[in-house]
């Protein structure tokens, strides 16, 4: 029993999907963990609550709003098509900004509490060393958080490898474009190809299991280095809605 | 100068210092705990930042770091534009980081072009040993020279320090003090040094502000402040003076120093570590319970340094305990002496007696 090659595409598909998205949580989601590590603004809590929803609500719940958004009709959606040429809904740019409103809570919040974490002083001392805040972050914040944030792209990747709902309502089921592994499996048990589906769903599952095991290995070698900063023993994988 | 006006409110507590401060040497921040002293420094360096609508401003050699008052919105420059370094108890050193790129990173963004040399100092704070090791495993003193080191390598025009011997044993403490007293007189870098140790205070600090409750009781010259009869320091159990001048001569034969005082007078002080006379002017450390006073220079005492003063100033502790501030030409020396003492002997201000010191400490340089 091996591979189609519609399953590769869709095993392909899935892997740029969470390649993309898991970049642009880390250009996005490291500043703003940052910043609401730093923060005392009052709305912080607005945006910790927003950002943590995805973790509660099911992902079919944020695909229908998502779905809304990117109709024609829509702001957003006309002005995107304006800018870029191309239509939100059911494209594979759609996908990538589902992914990341998905995945955002896996990315900011165990690097919120590791940058928490760092000592105030620490920065404040680069600061009057000379190094501006975008200095801090790459010459002191990462490599000392190096760590939770391989550990938090990885389980961003695997989480976004996993994704289903979202799926489900704004990307339709298009081969090469939309139609990633879970929904080709979807697709594979609806027609009945049990076969097929067995193929897919272990390779799922293979490669969700070694993403995982990287993050649990990196926090064991975290755990094993004492005294080093940005360890990643806070590292919990949540239940997401679905 | 630095220029400082603060008046900030954080809490129940009220912080209120304007003042100006000396950009030479080293100006210590002293007072109690909780008196405010590290709460200043940190808005000095910037590291915390006023509230916006409270009237603050902070200038340093015109240069304008902090800003706000009824006609002008708030501005607060940078950390980063500020060319300071900050020395904290802890070292502060980054964890990721060797040693050498510890000072490295203070090297690479250096704001102006700087002839302080890495060998250098890297020789001076005996911390070339120690360039490849991770600041994880190096003992609290050898992290705090790397500290000090760092801070000197980013050539700030004035360095701050917030009790950074406070977390040293007494051994790595000497040896600190020792480095500090020789880098301010070698790079001319001002320091602002917060402390609540008279010891440091007197070893290290040409000019005090002295800091109790959040308000500035004293800013003034280290000798003024120590022997400044109302003021707190006068009063506590290990109060005393210090004194500077030029040295005479070596007594290699005792290994003594002689002290001139102007106006014929000298001191002895024993150096068990001197081979010759220094060049530079000496700091001493003389503290009031060492000194007693007499009406006729003994001449059959094993007390080297009797010395005729005149009473300037008699002030009673507690407890029966007075000090007498002495006049010898234009040093002054405090004694701490009995209440009936003063009595016996009849002790008046503007009396002529004499001064028999006990014990001298030598701190350094001047």
């Amino acid at each position: 029993m091996f591979l189609t090659p519609e399953d590769i595409t869709a095993i392909l598909l899935t892997l740029k999907l969470a390649a993309v998205s898991t970049a642009i949580l880390l250009v996005i989601g490291l500043p703003l963990a940052w910043w609401l590590a730093r923060t005392q603004n009052r709305i912080k809590p607005m945006i910790e609550t927003l950002i943590a929803l995805p973790l509660i609500l099911p992902p079919t719940v944020i695909g229908f709003y998502l779905l809304i958004a990117f109709s024609p009709d829509n702001w957003f959606a006309s002005h995107w098509q304006q800018w870029f040429g191309t239509s939100l809904a059911f494209s594979f740019s759609g996908l990538v900004i589902g992914s990341v409103i998905y995945s955002l809570p896996f990315v900011v919040q165990p690097m919120q509490s590791s940058y928490e974490r760092i000592p105030k002083i620490t920065l404040l001392t680069a600061a009057s060393l000379g190094a501006n805040k975008v200095d801090q972050f790459f010459s002191i914040l990462l490599p000392m958080t190096k760590r939770s944030t391989i550990a938090a792209a990885s389980l961003a990747f695997a989480h976004t490898m996993g994704e289903f709902g979202v799926v489900l309502m704004i990307g339709g089921n298009i081969p090469g474009e939309t139609q990633v592994i879970s929904m080709a499996l979807y697709d594979h048990v609806e027609s009945l190809a049990y076969d097929r589906a067995h193929v897919l769903a272990l390779t799922l599952l293979a490669m969700s299991f070694f993403c995982l095991l990287i993050i649990y290995a990196i926090d064991r070698r975290g755990k094993s280095h004492g005294k080093s900063h940005g360890k990643n023993s806070h590292l919990r994988i949540r239940h997401a809605g679905h | 100068m630095l220029d400082i006006n603060i008046n900030e409110t954080l809490g129940s507590f009220k912080l209120n210092v304007d003042t100006l401060i000396p950009t030479d040497g080293v100006t210590a921040i002293f007072g109690p705990s909780a008196s405010g002293k590290s709460t200043l420094l940190n808005i000095i360096a910037g590291f915390s930042v006023p509230h916006k609508t409270h009237m603050n401003s902070i200038s340093f050699n015109h240069q304008r770091w902090l800003k706000k008052n009824s006609a002008e919105p708030f501005y607060h420059l940078p950390i980063h534009q500020r060319r300071i370094a900050y020395v904290t108890q802890t070292a502060c050193l980054f964890s990721h980081l060797t040693v050498e790129k510890n000072l490295q990173y203070a090297i690479n963004r250096r704001l102006v072009a700087s002839d302080i040399n890495f060998n250098d100092i890297c020789t001076r704070l005996k911390i070339h040993t120690l360039l490849d090791k991770l600041p994880d495993n190096l003992s609290g003193g050898e992290q705090q020279r790397v500290a000090i080191a760092r801070a000197l390598l980013s050539s700030p025009q004035l360095i701050l320090f917030d009790e950074p011997l406070s977390a040293l044993d007494e051994n790595n403490r000497e040896e600190i003090l020792h480095h500090l007293e020789q880098l301010h007189q070698s790079f001319g870098i001002p320091f602002l040094y917060v402390t609540h140790n008279l010891e440091e205070l007197m070893r290290l600090a040409d000019h005090v502000l002295l800091l109790n409750n959040g308000q500035l009781i004293a800013n003034q010259p280290i000798g003024d402040i120590l022997s400044d009869l109302t003021l707190p320091l006068s009063q506590q159990q290990n109060s005393g003076v210090i004194i500077e001048g030029s040295v005479d001569l070596f007594d290699k034969q005792y290994q003594l120093l002689k002290l001139n005082l102007g106006n014929g007078q000298h001191l002895w002080i024993s150096d068990a570590n001197a081979n010759e006379k220094p060049a530079h002017n000496i700091r001493i450390r003389v503290y009031a319970k060492d000194v007693s006073i007499t009406l006729e220079a003994a001449t059959q005492s094993s007390i080297l340094n009797i010395i005729p003063v005149v009473i300037s100033e008699i002030s009673e502790v507690k407890n029966g305990q007075a000090i007498v501030k002495l006049n010898c030409d234009n040093h002054l020396l405090l004694s701490r002496i009995t209440a009936k003492s003063i009595q016996q002997l009849g002790l008046v201000v503007g009396q002529s007696v004499f001064a028999q010191i006990k014990g001298i400490a030598l701190l350094g340089a001047a």
